[in-house]
């Protein structure tokens, strides 16, 4: 799966038609997990992703080391305990936009099927997205919930009141064509 | 309850607020100061985004965490989701190093110009295409 991403990427950007390729260097997601114990909220703004205007593909590649925590000590909980982010450091998403049409310039409502990696785990997820166009530029925005169990991310028993069972993420992306 | 004990109980007192204070403190402690830690690497631009498209487990175990100071020609600078970010040149078009910079060198990025050198300081995270670097601060421009 690692290497079919990777391969997406050296392609977007080495393919001779790279005209139909946009590109979002600093999209953002964030996640917030809500207890009664404690709140959680870590944003990345430093997300990479390409689509396809061609055939709506889109791919998704971030770094879990780039998630930005209000708390040192929850950072390193989240690095080192749940995410181990030294042994899989990346998330990682290839889907499609269903219907995707890239003509239109009034906002669309449309839905991402693909397959994310996270934390050594491949899932098949369908997300609800919001597309918007502003002349050659695009941006993709919505939420959708990961199960933390989903993953195979353990929490110690102790530690369990304080995280939700049930995450949601938040993302904006803000794509241009990549030869910019 | 003797007396010893009571008076034990009131002895320990003061060690169990000052132990429960060090865990609130340490619980509570924001992230590191980038311009308080040390350097750990110095480098140019071109070559961290080369060592990383070369062989990026080995650039992971040299660059990764470590407080890096890059020097390198402004490829671009942007201001997405109200964070302003330097961009400088790699060893190519497509692979850049992206400082996300901190609030408190937000006003003297602004008046950075794309094509000037500068040396910014940060935390290097990884490599996607380009070198993440997060907290970083303007050493000079």
């Amino acid at each position: 799966m690692h290497k079919i991403i990777t391969l997406f990427f050296i392609f977007a950007f080495f393919s001779g038609f790279s005209q139909d390729k946009i590109i979002a260097r600093q999209g953002q997601v964030s996640f917030f997990s809500y207890t009664s114990v404690e709140n959680i909220e870590a944003v990345n703004n430093q997300v990479l992703s390409i689509i396809d205007l061609s055939n709506g593909e889109i791919a998704v590649n971030m770094l879990m080391r780039a998630f930005v925590f209000k708390k040192a000590l929850m950072e390193e909980h989240f690095n080192e305990s749940y995410v181990e982010s030294d042994i899989y450091p990346k998330l990682q998403f290839e889907g499609e936009i269903q219907d995707f049409d890239t003509i239109g310039t009034t906002a669309q409502a449309k839905i991402v099927k693909g397959a994310m990696t996270l934390h050594g785990v491949t899932k098949d997820i369908e997300v609800k997205t919001t597309i918007e166009r502003l002349d050659s530029n695009y941006i993709l925005s919505g939420d959708f919930e990961v199960g933390v169990s989903d993953h195979d991310i353990n929490v110690p028993p102790l530690l369990r009141p304080n995280i939700a069972k049930v995450i949601k993420i938040m993302f904006r992306f803000e794509y241009e064509p990549y030869g910019d | 309850m003797t007396r010893k004990f009571k008076i034990a109980i009131i002895g320990l007192l003061p060690l169990l607020v000052y132990c429960c204070f060090l865990c609130l403190e340490y619980y509570n402690k924001p992230p590191r100061d980038t311009a308080t830690i040390e350097t750990d690497v110095k480098i140019s631009s071109d070559k961290l985004a080369k060592s990383f498209s070369a062989n990026e487990i080995k650039a992971n175990t040299d660059f990764v965490e470590k407080t890096i100071e890059v020097v390198g020609s402004i490829k671009k600078i942007t201001n997405v989701n109200n964070r302003y970010t330097v961009l400088l040149q790699g060893q190519n078009d497509a692979s850049h190093v992206i400082c996300d910079v901190l609030p408190s060198s937000m006003e003297k990025v602004k008046e950075l110009k794309r094509g000037q050198t500068v040396r910014l300081k940060g935390i290097c995270k990884g490599y996607l295409l380009d070198v993440i670097m997060l907290n970083c601060i303007l050493i000079n421009g």
